[in-house]
């Protein structure tokens, strides 16, 4: 791991950690917003990360930003921190200057929905061919809701449209579905790390029968099962990203394709991760006692998010199928050697 | 909250350039061989035996790629073999007669035999002209292997071997079978007292092998029996009482591979060239999610392969890889047969290789280490047991 990753991640393990306290928790489910704990990550740089540092950012590379939201999911951060960082940076790509606080982020992947709808300065629109923009929160008619772990969110019939000056075409870099699909496959990533360790310790130390549940095979097998499962989340995860930062021109189709898989992947493995979590933990592990439930409610709310499994299988099954027979091997090996075919 | 522990290790890895630029050497070599009519993809994939297919792989330098050259090898690293290996699997090549060497006997020679072994098996084995297979399992002895009964008794300038191997693949064409035998009777130590001897299956008396059809119909298991089978002094491999470490050394490699997933690759395959893109959504996202795990079980492997190659031994993430893909495999046909009933598939080549996968499914997560033994494996890698 390099210095800067080191760096980045001992500043986000603190943040983190100090948002990740009971009485925080408690007031997301109030509704209310943790803004101390945001305003300490805007202060130490984290929004903005992903830009360059003449813009005044901190000009990491898009692998050290993953690793930060995969540590956003080993601790549940109930912020919408990856999407205002990444909303940042689309906008600074294309040239614009981003409203103050955070951001909502509107990407092709049929995203509905936005964290913390009343707290948002904008909403960045990167839906479409090409271009991006951002609304002001304020102008869009929000319909208030929660997400399955009990954080607001907000859904709307229509956008307005965008104001003049408030949008351009798109810069260089991957698109936002690409970028959010791999955000968001780090965070399950992160979190599903956690519920593997939650779940290790818990069967290592509950005791029933005279010994610990994990001296039972049958236990054995289930905690395998998710490790499995954690493990190939975990490594998908960071392959895509290293898919991401590789991109350059041509290499579009395997960012694209790996993100594709890797999301598709993630959200599918969050009911078997949960399933099996909930099942060793016994009655504890549903109650709100028990700190399992931040982790699994953010699976079942992040397998829906930026594009569920369905929509990520049908868009690798699109390109799959477009490769036709012969150009599926190539294109699972990637673009390099899809470069050999042609 | 502190960070969570990490309990396994699976670094993302991507193949250096070396590794890369080999696959279309590969693609060549079996574009020509099968023009040239040397091999057909029957559906076997690489359980297939072709020796003429194995002896052109081997004048091409694609087996033992990481042995010394002194030894016939072309020292290459063992992410450029894993891109070979790939390759072939992906074309459905059928490897057999090479690939239990070029896996598994050949580096554990190199790793445990004398010098006069290396030099007498391992450049023949990378010419593709001598074939071995494995000797493990007994009909009393299959997950648990340490419980093996077969007997080599010290006699005059060698070894006396006395007992019964099964399940050995292709014993009735290959040359030689490494067999896993105890030198020591069995004592409270499970493990202690076993040896790997090399046996000459052609020339050797008190051999008998006994054939046995599997399931799909077909002749590659066998049952060996040895009555008072001769193997001599320079046939032990390693010393005597090292066998079931040497054995398990190599599970690594014999587990993380890409068979494990890409067995039943060509199936997938036929099943893409049989829709086209107006498939319906349902259709599509199956074939998506097949892809897609395909996708994310290889980055698992590849990073298991470069762990290996940095010198480490990832065994439990091997079988953790074996288990998942094993797993895959057997669930390809099921979905294959939905979409292809579902979509109206009528495309004899899709419905052919999946009647040919359906059977084979059942060996995938029994070969290789049962999924139970393989979840035990995870297990105690988790401190669970």
């Amino acid at each position: 791991m390099s210095e800067m990753r080191q760096l980045l991640l001992d500043t986000a393990v603190r943040l983190f950690e100090a948002a990740s306290e009971d009485e925080v928790f408690e007031a997301v489910e109030e509704g209310c917003f943790p803004e101390s704990h945001w305003r300490a990550i805007e202060d130490n740089g984290l929004v903005d990360m992903l830009l360059p540092e003449e813009a005044a950012g901190a000009g990491v590379d898009f692998g050290d930003a993953m690793a930060v939201a995969r540590t956003a999911g080993a601790f549940a951060l109930p912020l919408p921190l990856v999407e205002t960082m990444i909303g940042r940076w689309l906008l600074a790509d294309a040239g614009l200057s981003a409203p103050p606080g955070p951001l909502g982020l509107v990407t092709g992947a049929g995203v509905s929905e936005v964290l913390w709808p009343a707290e948002l300065g904008g909403l960045v629109i990167a839906d479409g061919e090409g271009a991006v923009g951002w609304v002001a929160a304020g102008e869009v008619d929000f319909d208030s809701s929660t997400n399955s772990a009990g954080e607001p969110v907000g859904r709307w019939s229509a956008l307005p449209p965008i104001p003049p000056g408030q949008s351009s075409s798109l810069g260089s870099g991957p698109p936002a579905s690409v970028q959010m699909g791999a955000a968001r496959s780090a965070m399950i990533a992160g979190a599903t790390e956690r519920i593997l360790d939650l779940t290790i310790e818990h069967v290592q130390g509950r005791v029933q029968f005279g010994r610990p549940l994990a001296r039972f095979q049958a236990v054995q097998q289930l905690v395998a099962i998710m490790a499995s499962h954690a493990a190939v989340v975990g490594v998908a995860s960071d392959t895509a990203v290293l898919a991401v930062e590789s991109t350059h021109g041509e290499g579009d189709r395997n960012a694209a394709f790996a993100v594709a898989c890797a999301k598709a992947r993630a959200s599918e493995a969050c009911y078997e991760v949960t399933r099996i979590a909930h099942q060793l933990h016994g009655a504890i592990g549903y109650t709100r006692e028990h700190d399992l439930h931040r982790f699994t409610r953010r699976l079942w709310a992040w397998r829906d998010a930026d594009g569920d499994e369905g929509y990520w299988q049908q868009r690798v099954g699109e390109m799959a199928l477009r490769s036709g027979g012969a150009g599926l091997w190539p294109l699972l090996v990637g673009a390099r050697s899809a470069g050999l075919e042609r | 909250m502190k960070a969570p522990t990490v309990h396994l290790r699976f670094s993302p890895a991507a193949l250096p350039e070396a590794a890369e630029s080999l696959r279309s050497k590969v693609r060549e070599l079996l574009e020509e061989t099968r023009a040239g009519g040397v091999w057909l993809a029957d559906g076997l994939s690489w359980w297939g035996r072709n020796p003429a297919l194995s002896r052109a792989l081997g004048a091409a330098g694609f087996i033992g790629m990481t042995w010394p050259r002194q030894y016939g090898g072309s020292e290459r690293s063992y992410l450029e073999r894993y891109v070979v290996t790939e390759e072939l699997l992906a074309a459905c090549a059928p490897t057999a007669f090479h690939w239990f060497a070029d896996r598994q006997i050949g580096p554990s020679i190199l790793r445990y035999g004398t010098e006069e072994q290396k030099q007498r098996f391992l450049p023949p084995i990378a010419r593709g002209e001598l074939s071995f297979a494995v000797g493990m399992s007994e009909p009393d002895s299959g997950s648990d292997l340490a419980s093996i009964r077969t007997r080599a008794e010290r006699t005059d300038g060698g070894w006396r071997l006395n007992g019964s191997k099964i399940w050995t693949s292709y014993a009735h064409e290959a040359e030689y079978c490494v067999a896993l035998v105890r030198t020591e009777p069995k004592s409270d130590k499970r493990h202690a007292g076993m040896s790997q001897v090399i046996v000459d299956l052609k020339n050797s008396d008190g051999i008998t092998v006994r054939p046995i059809i599997d399931l799909p119909g077909r002749h590659d298991f066998n049952e060996v029996f040895f009555e008072d089978a001769f193997v001599p002094d320079d046939c032990l491999l390693g010393n005597p009482g090292d066998g079931w470490a040497q054995v398990t050394s190599e599970l690594a490699y014999e587990r993380s591979g890409s068979e494990r997933f890409l067995t039943n690759f060509h199936l997938l395959r036929a099943l893409v060239d049989a829709l086209d893109w107006s498939a319906s959504p349902g259709a599509q996202r199956e074939v998506g999610r097949l892809v897609s795990r395909l996708w994310a079980l290889r980055a698992a492997s590849v990073s298991v392969a470069a762990a290996l190659q940095a010198g480490e031994t990832p065994n439990v993430e091997s079988a953790l890889v074996k288990d998942l893909g094993t797993n895959f495999q057997q669930e390809v046909p099921e979905i294959v047969r939905r979409v292809v009933a579902d979509e109206g598939v009528a495309d004899e080549v899709v419905l052919d290789i999946l009647r040919q996968v359906v059977l084979a499914a059942p060996s995938y997560t029994i070969q290789g280490g049962a999924t139970e033994i393989l979840r035990g494996i995870v297990a105690r890698g988790l401190r669970l047991r």
